[in-house]
């Protein structure tokens, strides 16, 4: 498999005809853009909106950001086997993409939809200011503000919404087709040279508990055994996100931005042969269940004959058992391992020196097995102090920031004490770096 | 002019060996030992004005009168700076001069010490700066100086770095830091380091939990009182105390009336973190009541409490979790269990 | 949770999905529970089989709590 992919970097963006990209500029038609979302009738209302890094601007309701990708050349569509693409095997030919720019979704989680599902939060993006601490604050966006039929079940309110997104993703895409991209990449697992260690990427990856929803693998979103993907795959967007939780891991943008890709394909015929990326699912609901996959994905490993493997995960809780039994499997046979991951911030309430002092009895990991003992962390990106009141307010008007007490509606232009009003995550979407895209750690002291 | 008072054992101030081991706490004037060398590196800059000195098995089996001897030491020569040990592998030193830390860090006293990393001392009180130091004396000459450096930096007042570059061991303290290289960059690196042998560091050193000594069982389980505990969120229909599915700091108590079993008609789950349909349809599969109550009825045991303490173990806070259980155990304790089941989540 | 009772003196029984997670955290006496959703039973039994295994499951929970335990112990039957 080898990709070519091309990068139109997104440097500006504005309403107008006709739509296009030329030379870092992205013009959008927002009448095209609503005529598309408006396809679906489960879609009542949309409003389109352009915000950019830097605006004293707060985004919320994020539902899910979306890189606009197109194939250009090769087998499959980008974003295979979701929205009613095609589940053809994609990772070859040469896909373009718009750097630095996403279309996101926001929309207000319906009120059964909170009670059904409590991960289905409000999520804020601040564009400048102390709450502009993710990568998503330094991207431009088209944000389109969806209001849905109010009593969708949830499965088709998450398929309405990604719909909405992708369609209007896939059209805005479509025309780069005919251009040619000012940067591009080769991507390939070629043959080594000489004999180099084998390494394997273990790329866990959280299902969902809630039936029909959640991160999918072509669109494949139940619990399953792992399977072996090319990277590139992912990076045509075999692995998305869906439209309801919100927590950092999931989002379909950061899969194919995953910088843990380009790290291993920057050293792969280097100091390392790249084998191959085992995605196994986390959170299984039995000892036994995440016993079985963490053998699984051990055996895949093996089989592959890794010497090596580089283990990340994409949530947080008891998903953990299964990737440290999978740590723990793996250099066990023989295979080392290194642990990319988040620390949570349950451990330490906020960033103040004070606080964060907790020295606690406690380890900062849940659960550990003693073999994980190569761990880079990313630490979290929560920060200390209150979001200001922002002049610009787009994806809705009031957040609920206590899921238990939905009545409790807090206007969304601010100030908002995070510490005070939410509990141990923060509603900063992509306060935890999963795949190591910043330089935050945390320190022992 | 920095005032050092130094800690040394029975040994290293040269009364002697472990035959003198039960000697009971001394202070001598200025150094003693090693620290006639502290003293060197100290150099115009400070002076060890005072020596306490004790016995290895008197410290640790005379641990208040140790302690308290630590206290009136510090309060009659009000150092500026305390330096006990190194201690290297020796544990009981090691325990000592851990303990020595501590009591100068509740006076308010700057204190530092040295010990081989895997001495017991280490994990005696985890918030003394401990200095690394080899197995054994042979290691002195390298340690003090990092010793007397770290000391200097601590009695001065000012900030400590983090632990890989200050040269101390890690305290149970993570603080937010910023590192040269993007995560995924630093990950691929360290497992190049790893597989080629190379040294490596990790970045989170994952240490065992606390535990704590097991209550003895319960001697005659027919005679005995029984409470049952759940922090998976079980509560009456309604949710009135509004237990949240997520990040609750509180935990609930709830009467069963002397209710058979636990209906969905009465009662729900509320945890958020698991698909919580099967236990909102049967409460009972992770509330036991009705098991619970034919037992009961059987003679098992005696009598069960009739009511439950609830919390919903979702991303609970360590330190909402430890005093939930606190008082819980005491809620527990004051209804007169014998002995507690907890469904965990 | 559990070692804050146990601290008091009261003997506790875990009942966990998830034993080396509790062992791990320090729970001196755990007994495995079926799966996280459903910890004291199995919703895909038959009614009289589900309250049969949740019965087993807190006989031997009681049975932990009358024993005697150097450490964490995990009591499974086997």
């Amino acid at each position: 498999m080898e990709l070519l992919l091309g990068t139109f970097p997104v440097e500006a963006v504005a309403f107008g005809t006709p739509p296009g990209w030329t030379g870092g500029r992205l013009v959008i038609d927002p009448a095209r853009v609503r005529a598309r979302v408006l396809e679906d009738p489960r879609i009542r209302e949309v409003a389109v909106d352009l915000v950019e890094p830097g605006e004293r601007a707060r985004i919320v309701h994020v539902r899910d950001i979306i890189e606009p990708r197109v194939k250009v050349a090769g087998r499959g569509h980008a974003y295979p086997g979701v929205c009613g693409h095609p589940p053809e095997t994609v990772g070859d030919g040469v896909t373009f993409r718009y750097g630095g720019f996403g279309v996101l979704i926001a929309s207000e989680a319906l009120p059964h939809v909170r009670r059904a599902v409590s991960a289905a939060t409000d999520s804020v993006i601040d564009m400048s200011g102390p709450g502009a601490v993710t990568v998503y604050s330094t991207l431009r966006y088209l944000v389109l503000t969806l209001t849905t039929e109010p009593r969708l079940e949830l499965t088709e309110w998450n398929d309405a919404l990604r719909g909405a997104g992708h369609r209007v993703a896939d059209d805005l895409a479509a025309p780069l087709r005919g251009q040619a991209a000012p940067a591009e990449q080769r991507f390939g697992l070629a043959p080594v040279e000489r004999p180099l260690p084998r390494v394997v990427h273990v790329h866990t990856l959280n299902a969902s508990m809630v039936p029909g929803i959640g991160t999918g693998i072509y669109g494949y979103t139940p619990h399953a055994l792992p399977i072996l993907l090319h990277p590139n795959e992912i990076l045509d967007g075999a692995i998305t996100g869906d439209a309801v939780v919100t927590y950092p891991g999931k989002c379909t943008w950061l899969h194919v931005n995953n910088p843990v890709l380009p790290a291993l394909y920057a050293r792969h015929g280097a100091d390392l042969a790249w084998v191959g990326s085992i995605v196994a699912r986390t959170r299984w609901g039995s000892l036994h269940d995440k016993q079985r996959s963490a053998y699984q994905t051990v055996k895949l490993a093996e089989m592959l004959a890794a010497q090596g493997a580089l283990v990340t995960w994409n949530h947080g809780g008891n998903d953990l058992i299964e990737v440290m039994l999978t740590i723990q499997g793996l250099e066990r046979a023989g295979i080392k391992t290194v642990f990319l991951t988040i620390e949570s911030d349950i451990k330490v309430v906020r960033m103040t020196p004070a606080l964060a002092e907790t020295g606690t009895e406690e380890p900062p990991l849940l659960f550990s097995v003693p073999e994980a003992d190569a761990i880079v962390s990313t630490g979290t990106l929560a920060p200390a102090d209150a979001l200001p009141r922002m002049a610009r307010v787009v994806g809705g008007h009031e957040v609920v920031l206590d899921q238990e007490r939905p009545d409790i509606r807090t206007p969304a232009e601010g100030p908002l004490d995070l510490e005070a009003l939410s509990g141990a995550y923060s509603p900063i979407f992509g306060h935890f770096d999963n795949y190591g895209l910043g330089c935050q750690s945390y320190d022992d002291y | 002019m920095l005032r050092v008072g130094h800690y040394l054992n029975q040994f290293f101030a040269g009364i002697g060996g472990e035959e003198r081991a039960h000697v009971p706490p001394s202070v001598r004037d200025g150094p003693v030992g090693p620290g006639r060398l502290l003293q060197a590196l100290l150099g115009d800059l400070g002076a060890v004005t005072s020596t306490l000195v004790c016995g290895d098995n008197f410290f640790n089996e005379h641990l208040e009168d140790a302690a308290a001897a630590v206290r009136a030491w510090l309060r009659r020569v009000g150092p500026d700076l305390v330096v006990a040990g190194p201690a290297f592998a020796a544990g009981r030193y090691g325990s000592a001069c851990a303990e020595v830390c501590r009591v100068a860090a509740e006076t308010g006293v700057p204190a530092v010490t040295g010990m081989h990393p895997e001495n017991p001392g280490v994990v005696m009180f985890r918030k003394a700066y401990i200095v690394p130091t080899g197995d054994s004396a042979a290691d002195m000459a390298r340690a003090l100086p990092i010793i007397v450096a770290l000391g200097r930096r601590l009695a001065s007042g000012a900030t400590i770095g983090p632990a890989e570059r200050e040269g101390y061991l890690p305290r149970g303290v993570r603080r937010p830091g910023m590192r040269e290289r993007p995560g995924a960059e630093r990950a691929v690196a360290m497992l190049v380091a790893k597989l080629s042998g190379r040294p490596y560091r990790t970045e989170l050193p994952v240490d065992a939990y606390e535990s704590v000594p097991p209550a003895p069982g319960v001697r005659d389980l027919r005679r005995a009182t029984i409470g049952v505990v759940t922090t998976g969120a079980i509560v009456p229909r309604g949710n009135p105390d509004h237990l949240k599915r997520c990040s609750e700091t509180r935990w609930c108590r709830y009467d069963l009336g002397g209710r058979a079993a636990l209906s969905p008609e009465e009662f729900e789950c509320v945890h958020g973190g698991f698909y919580n349909q099967p236990a909102c349809a049967n409460p009972n599969v992770v509330l036991p009541l009705d098991a619970l109550r034919e037992l009961e009825r059987e003679g098992a045991f005696a009598r069960l409490l009739d009511f439950y303490c609830t919390t919903t173990g979702n991303d609970q806070r360590l330190a909402d979790c430890k005093r939930n259980g606190a008082e819980i155990a005491q809620a527990l304790q004051a209804a007169g269990a014998h002995g507690a089941l907890l469904v965990a989540t | 949770m559990s070692k804050e009772i146990e601290r008091l003196g009261v003997p506790v029984t875990v009942i966990s999905a998830l034993p080396p997670l509790a062992m791990q955290a320090g729970a001196n006496r755990v007994v495995p529970g079926v799966k996280i959703e459903h910890v004291c039973g199995d919703p895909s039994l038959s009614p009289a089989a589900d309250r049969a295994l949740r019965r087993r499951i807190v006989e031997r929970a009681l049975r932990a709590l009358a024993a005697d335990v150097q450490g964490p112990t995990l009591f499974d039957g086997a």
